[in-house]
C-alpha cells in the first residue's frame, strides 16, 4: 500500500501466468502428489520462476495470517467494508476511483485523476440531467460518468439520453465515446458504454455513427447499433427491449433470458445478483419498477419457478426451483 | 527542498478542505494533509509546481482512499465482532493485526468483479474445494477456475504493480 512495493523487478508475463496457473490448481482442493512433484520441478528449475511463486505465496500468506476463529468473520466484515466502501465511492466521496492503494504511484494517474476530475457522475440507482448551453438536453442513467467540453460530450462509463436542441438552427453536439464518436442530427438517442463495444439506440431522428478504425454510417430511428472500434453490427433490441423506459423509471422487456433481465435489473443496485446457468435461460416478459429492484426480485420469484436466496447483502443468487 | 515548503504555505488550507470533504473527518484530514507534503518531501523525482493544487490533488486521493477503506473495514469488523457473539474476545493488539490484515486483503481485491471475489474468499477464508464453490455459486467447474486464476492475477498486479 506504499511506494515500496514497487520497488520490486518486473517479472515475465508468461511466468506470472504460469505460476498463477499452478496455484490455481494447488488450491482446487483435490490436488495429487504428482501434481506436487511437478510444481517442485518448475519451481527449481528457474530462480525467476521461484521469485515469482514466492510473491504469489506472499498473497497468500494475508489469508493464512488470518486466525482460525478470525477467518469465519473475515468473510463478513469484508463483505460489509464492500459495500461500505462501494456506496461511499458511489457517492462520490471517493471521487469514484476504484483504485488498490498499491497502484497509486504505479500509472494509475491518469486513470484515477479522469474519475476524479469528471465533470457529471451518477451512483447507482441514481439519475441525473445536464442542459448544454446550447439547449441540447442530456439525461445520465445509473453509474455513468461524463465530462463536458463545449459541444464534445464523453462518455467514459454508464448511460446517457440525448435529446438535441430544438431551435431552427441547432448547435450540433457530438458525443464520443471509447469506440467512436456519434453525431446527431435532429434526434433523441441513447448511448450505453458496454465496455467491449457501445450501443447507440435511436428513438426518433437519425445519428452519424463514425467509430475510430472504421467508416462512417447513419443509424435511424427505431434502430440500435453495437459500435465497436473496428465494427458496425445492426442489434435487435428494440424486438426484446424498450431502452428508453429507464427515463421513466422502468425496466420493459419482451421474451427476453431470465440472465439477461437480471442483468439489467442489477445495475441499479449495488451488489451482485447471480443466475444459475439451469435458470438463465427462462423466458421473461414484463414491466418491473427501477427503485425497487428488491420488489422487482420477488415479482420474478412470484412468476417464474425460480427462488431468490439473499445470501449476504452482497450477492444474491438466483436458481431453478 | 523549497518548493514544498512553499507549496505547504500556500495550499494547505485548501488541500484540508478538498480532503475534509472527502473523509468527513476533521482531524483526519488535517491528518492526511500533513501526510501528503511529507509524501511529497520524500519524491525523488522534483515536485512539479505549474499545477500545484492537481498534484496535491492527485497525491491526497491516494493517502484518502486508503484511510477511508481502513476506517470502513475497522467498523466493518468492530460491527461484525459484536454481532457474532464470541465467545472470547480478541485483545485490542490481536484486533489491531487482524484489521491491519483485512485492509490488506480488501485493498487487494479491490476492482475484482464480483463473482471471482466471492468465489476466491470462498476458497481462501473458507476453505471451500472448486466443486463446493461451484455447487454453490451455480456455475461449472471451469468457471470457478477461471475466476481462481483471475483473482491471483488481480491480486498480483495491484500488489506488485504488473
Amino acid at each position: 500500500m506504499t511506494d515500496g512495493t514497487h520497488d520490486t523487478p518486473a517479472a515475465n508475463d508468461a511466468i506470472i501466468d504460469e505460476a498463477t496457473g499452478w496455484l490455481v490448481r494447488l488450491r482446487s482442493g483435490s490436488v495429487k502428489g504428482s501434481d506436487l512433484e511437478a510444481l517442485a520441478r518448475w519451481r527449481t528449475s528457474d530462480p525467476a520462476r521461484e521469485a515469482v511463486w514466492q510473491r504469489l505465496m506472499a498473497i497468500e500468506g494475508d489469508f493464512e495470517g488470518l486466525a482460525p476463529g478470525d477467518r469465519a468473520i473475515a468473510t463478513a466484515t469484508l463483505d460489509r467494508a464492500h459495500q461500505r466502501l462501494g456506496r461511499r465511492r458511489a457517492l462520490k466521496t471517493l471521487g469514484w476511483a476504484a483504485i488498490g492503494g498499491g497502484l497509486a504511484w504505479g500509472g494509475a494517474h491518469t486513470h484515477m485523476a479522469r474519475r476524479l476530475w469528471a465533470d457529471h457522475s451518477t451512483a447507482v440507482g441514481e439519475k441525473a440531467r445536464i442542459d448544454l448551453p446550447d439547449g441540447a438536453q442530456i439525461r445520465l442513467n445509473t453509474d455513468t460518468i461524463l465530462d463536458v467540453n463545449r459541444s464534445v460530450v464523453h462518455l467514459r462509463r454508464g448511460e446517457i439520453h440525448v435529446t438535441t436542441a430544438s431551435g431552427a438552427a441547432p448547435q450540433p453536439v457530438t458525443v464520443e465515446t471509447a469506440h467512436g464518436a456519434f453525431a446527431p442530427a435532429r434526434a433523441r438517442f441513447l448511448l450505453r458504454d458496454l465496455g467491449t463495444a457501445t450501443r447507440l439506440s435511436v428513438l426518433d431522428g437519425s445519428v452519424v455513427m463514425r467509430p475510430t478504425g472504421s467508416a462512417t454510417r447513419t443509424a435511424h430511428t427505431s434502430q440500435s447499433w453495437l459500435v465497436s472500434e473496428r465494427r458496425l453490427t445492426l442489434d435487435p433490441l428494440f424486438d426484446r427491449l424498450d431502452p428508453g423506459a429507464w427515463l421513466e423509471g422502468l425496466l420493459v422487456v419482451k421474451r427476453m433470458r431470465l440472465g439477461d433481465v437480471v442483468a439489467e435489473l442489477a445495475r441499479y443496485r449495488v451488489g451482485l445478483i447471480h443466475v444459475t446457468d439451469d435458470a438463465a435461460g427462462l423466458a421473461v416478459s414484463g414491466v418491473y419498477r427501477l427503485d425497487s429492484i428488491d420488489d422487482a426480485l420477488s415479482a420474478l420469484e412470484a412468476s417464474l419457478p425460480v427462488s431468490v436466496t439473499a445470501i449476504t447483502p452482497y450477492l444474491t443468487i438466483i436458481r431453478a426451483a | 527542498m523549497p518548493d514544498v515548503i512553499e507549496l505547504y504555505r500556500h495550499h494547505r488550507g485548501w488541500l484540508i478542505a478538498w480532503l475534509r470533504q472527502r473523509v468527513d473527518c476533521p482531524e483526519g484530514a488535517a491528518d492526511l494533509a500533513q501526510d501528503t507534503f511529507l509524501r511529497l518531501l520524500r519524491r525523488v523525482d522534483p515536485v512539479s509546481v505549474r499545477q500545484p493544487r492537481a498534484y496535491l490533488r492527485r497525491v491526497a486521493h491516494g493517502l484518502a482512499v486508503d484511510f477511508i477503506r481502513h476506517r470502513d473495514v475497522e467498523r466493518a469488523y468492530l460491527e461484525v465482532l459484536a454481532s457474532f457473539d464470541a465467545g472470547v474476545m480478541p485483545s485490542e493488539e490481536e484486533r489491531a493485526l487482524t484489521i491491519e490484515t483485512l485492509v490488506r486483503i480488501e485493498a487487494m481485491l479491490d476492482g475484482l468483479p464480483a463473482r471471482a471475489r466471492a468465489a476466491f474468499l470462498m476458497s481462501r477464508l473458507e476453505g471451500l474445494g472448486y466443486r463446493e464453490i461451484a455447487e454453490r455459486l451455480g456455475v461449472s467447474l471451469s468457471t470457478v477456475e477461471k475466476d481462481m486464476g483471475g483473482a491471483i492475477r488481480h491480486c498480483y498486479s495491484i500488489r506488485y504493480g504488473q
